[in-house]
């Protein structure tokens, strides 16, 4: 059923991607939508009329010097809008990443005002312009600070679908003996009757990629079989199973889409019935849907408790991370209440410097908002008052918001496994001249106002004394028998959870930490994934290397 | 006195920003397939983006029309993009898009690219 008006649970956070529409109705300029235009239709913005000079503390709006280009772009971008590039130079590309920090990071004002004048490019000016604090733990606060070029953005972002096999791989050990296993795969792809998780795969087109690739071509030809290029190549791989028997498989690439959701199971155990969800990202608007489809069957089978397994979930969209949480707790934990409120810097007060628009906050959508299930209709719900979230390191963001979006109004979340990748931040690409900049701009924090978990979340029993501790057990992953398999270790360890209260040893989190966390002589070349949006287990990792 | 949208080329003709009251006897109504693409063609010049992807459900059934966000790229991780959500509604002068957030501004389409909505 479709309502023909805004839904009772419809937000204020909605009706402020809608006002930005209105600001372009108005001739505001600016941002479009509640994501930034690489490159909008230009409306030429106030400039300053001579080459912008450093005084230190005094900064210039970002909007007199953006698009002011060394070397201006003529014609349209991948997504068919103009350039708005002017004539300028390198000093004015530097000035604006300085007013655009000042204005918009996060940490602003933990930014030293260096004069851009001694720096050779606008590039290695950004790298500066961030804070240099660390978390309790000693990591740097600001870990995802970085930029590309415009076109492998905008590439980046409409290659899906990309060619693929359809299954995901972790490079557990890059370097001789090296160790690639298939983490799982997507039903229906062409790797799903094939490939097995926690295959090793043993040799690429006859290349041994265990101790093989001593030149460059073997290595490319491993890497090329790996990650294909493009739809139907078809490549040979040995692999071994979990039990240590070898086969010869042949797989063709497809141009494929990630399947937000790769498993839905309903689990018979003491004291009903347990839903078990993989969910691998929220980034595809078809998630919307497919996640809604999976909630209704887990409703329709009338389940009483929840595993929610994230432990590959890298992040993406998070109205629909909002709609997850949702549906797990119901409306009697979230009618009314914020699933997350974005927190600027501290010069712009409740307006979101990026859109202009209000800074409302992101409620628990308890409706549909048309990504691919329809504006306005109901969502299923399970009612549930509890949640087991199964963890690693490459839970993150969208991920990590659903925990603190559903602790924020006390509903209970356990976490199995280990601990999280501690990214409650994000930002709005911004392209100038060329270059889209990655600069973090807000932190995510939940009903209670809490988001400091730059360390992560843990499990309560783990030994990671800077993460946020949440009940549960700490628990490794394991390549031993398939995801949803109640044999499986950390969903076994949810149920083993869930029945008794008690967690496995934790001699069992260390059986199976990768070679390279075990002090492995790394010797002979190493094999760099090219590049698989889709196939490894790298897709959402930034490029510094952090989740 | 609010500006008209900011048009472009052809997509001017079927931008004349009402800016004015909504009149109280307009009622829901549905886009036609030319309606569609009216609407596809205003919203670009609106919104500056050459391309226009529409959400679910199909205003050509339901007198809702919902524009996808351009697509988070594969960073962003933590993304906050939302879809943006008009009401397709008819009166005397016109098809219009009223978007959710404020029913007064609205992008007015050709009379004929709205159908009534059939009876149930």
């Amino acid at each position: 059923m479709i309502s023909v008006m805004a839904g009772v649970h419809r937000s204020n956070a909605a009706r402020c991607a809608a006002l930005a529409l209105l600001a372009a109705c108005s001739g505001g300029g600016g941002g479009s939508s509640s994501s930034p235009q690489p490159s909008r239709a230009p409306t030429p913005a106030p400039t300053v009329s001579t080459a912008p000079t450093w005084e230190p503390g005094t900064y210039p709006a970002s909007s007199t010097l953006a698009n002011r280009c060394e070397r201006p772009r003529t014609g349209v971008d991948l997504e068919g809008n103009p350039f708005p590039d002017r004539a300028g130079s390198l000093a004015y590309e530097k000035f604006w990443l300085r007013s655009w920090t000042h204005e918009t990071y996060l940490w602003a004002n933990e930014v030293p005002d260096r004069n851009p004048a001694n720096y050779a490019s606008p590039v290695a000016y950004f790298d500066t312009l961030k804070t240099t604090a660390t978390t309790p733990s000693g990591t740097p606060k600001d870990d995802f600070h970085f930029s590309q070029p415009t076109e492998d953005y905008l590439r980046d972002r409409n290659s899906a679908p990309a060619a693929s096999y359809g299954a995901r791989l972790a490079v557990i050990d890059p370097y001789p003996p090296r160790e690639v296993r298939v983490v799982y795969t997507d039903p229906g792809t062409p790797a799903a009757p094939v490939l097995a998780r926690g295959d090793r795969i043993l040799s690429v087109d006859g290349e041994d990629l265990v101790y093989g690739g001593e030149t460059e071509a073997a290595l490319d030809t491993i890497n090329d079989g790996l990650f294909p290029r493009a739809a139907g190549e078809t490549h040979v791989f040995e692999v071994q199973d979990t039990e240590g028997r070898k086969r010869s498989v042949t797989i063709t690439s497809a141009n494929l889409s990630e399947a937000p959701v790769n498993t839905v199971r309903v689990l018979d155990r003491d004291g009903g019935k347990v839903g078990y969800l993989l969910l691998n990202t929220f980034s595809p608007y078809a998630t919307e849907a497919a996640l809604a489809d999976a909630v209704q069957t887990l409703a329709d089978e009338a389940v009483s408790d929840l595993v929610l397994d994230l432990r590959y979930n890298g992040g993406g969209l998070l109205a629909i991370a909002s709609q997850l949480s949702h549906m797990i707790a119901g409306p009697a934990y979230t009618r009314g209440q914020t699933f997350e409120q974005l927190r600027f810097n501290t010069g712009v007060g409740g307006t979101n410097p990026i859109t202009g628009g209000h800074n409302d906050p992101v409620p628990f959508f308890a409706e549909g908002l048309g990504f691919s299930y329809d504006d306005g209709a109901v969502l299923p719900v399970l009612n549930l008052r509890r949640v087991y979230i199964l963890t690693t390191e490459a839970t993150c963001s969208a991920s990590e918001a659903v925990i603190n979006g559903l602790r924020g109004v006390d509903f209970e979340v356990e976490l199995i496994g280990s601990t999280t990748c501690g990214k409650p931040y994000g930002f709005y690409p911004e392209d100038n001249c060329g270059q889209t900049y990655y600069t973090i701009q807000f932190q995510g924090v939940n009903d209670k106002g809490f988001g400091d978990y730059a360390d992560g979340f843990a499990p309560t029993e783990s030994f990671d004394g800077f993460a946020v501790s949440v009940p549960g057990c700490s628990v490794a992953d394991d390549y031993t028998y398939p995801l949803g398999d109640p044999r499986e270790r950390m969903l076994a360890a949810a149920l083993q959870r869930r029945e008794t209260g008690a967690c496995p040893g934790l001699t069992m989190a260390k059986a199976a930490a990768p070679a390279w966390t075990r002090g492995a002589v790394q010797s002979g070349p190493p094999l760099i994934p090219r590049r698989a949006p889709l196939a490894d287990e790298r897709d959402m990792r930034l490029p510094g290397g952090r989740l | 006195m609010r500006r008209p949208v900011a048009a472009a080329g052809p997509a001017a003709l079927f931008l004349l920003c009402a800016c004015a009251g909504v009149p109280d006897e307009e009622g829901p109504a549905l886009l036609t397939e030319e309606g569609v693409d009216a609407a596809r063609t205003a919203l670009s010049a609106a919104l500056g983006r050459a391309t226009i992807t529409l959400g679910e459900p199909s205003a050509t059934t339901a007198p809702v029309l919902v524009v996808l966000p351009p697509r988070p790229g594969p960073y962003e991780a933590n993304s906050p993009a939302l879809p943006l959500r008009f009401d397709v509604r008819s009166d005397a002068e016109g098809c219009r898009l009223v978007p959710e957030a404020d029913g007064r501004r609205t992008l007015t389409l050709p009379k004929s690219a709205c159908r009534p909505v059939p009876p149930r």
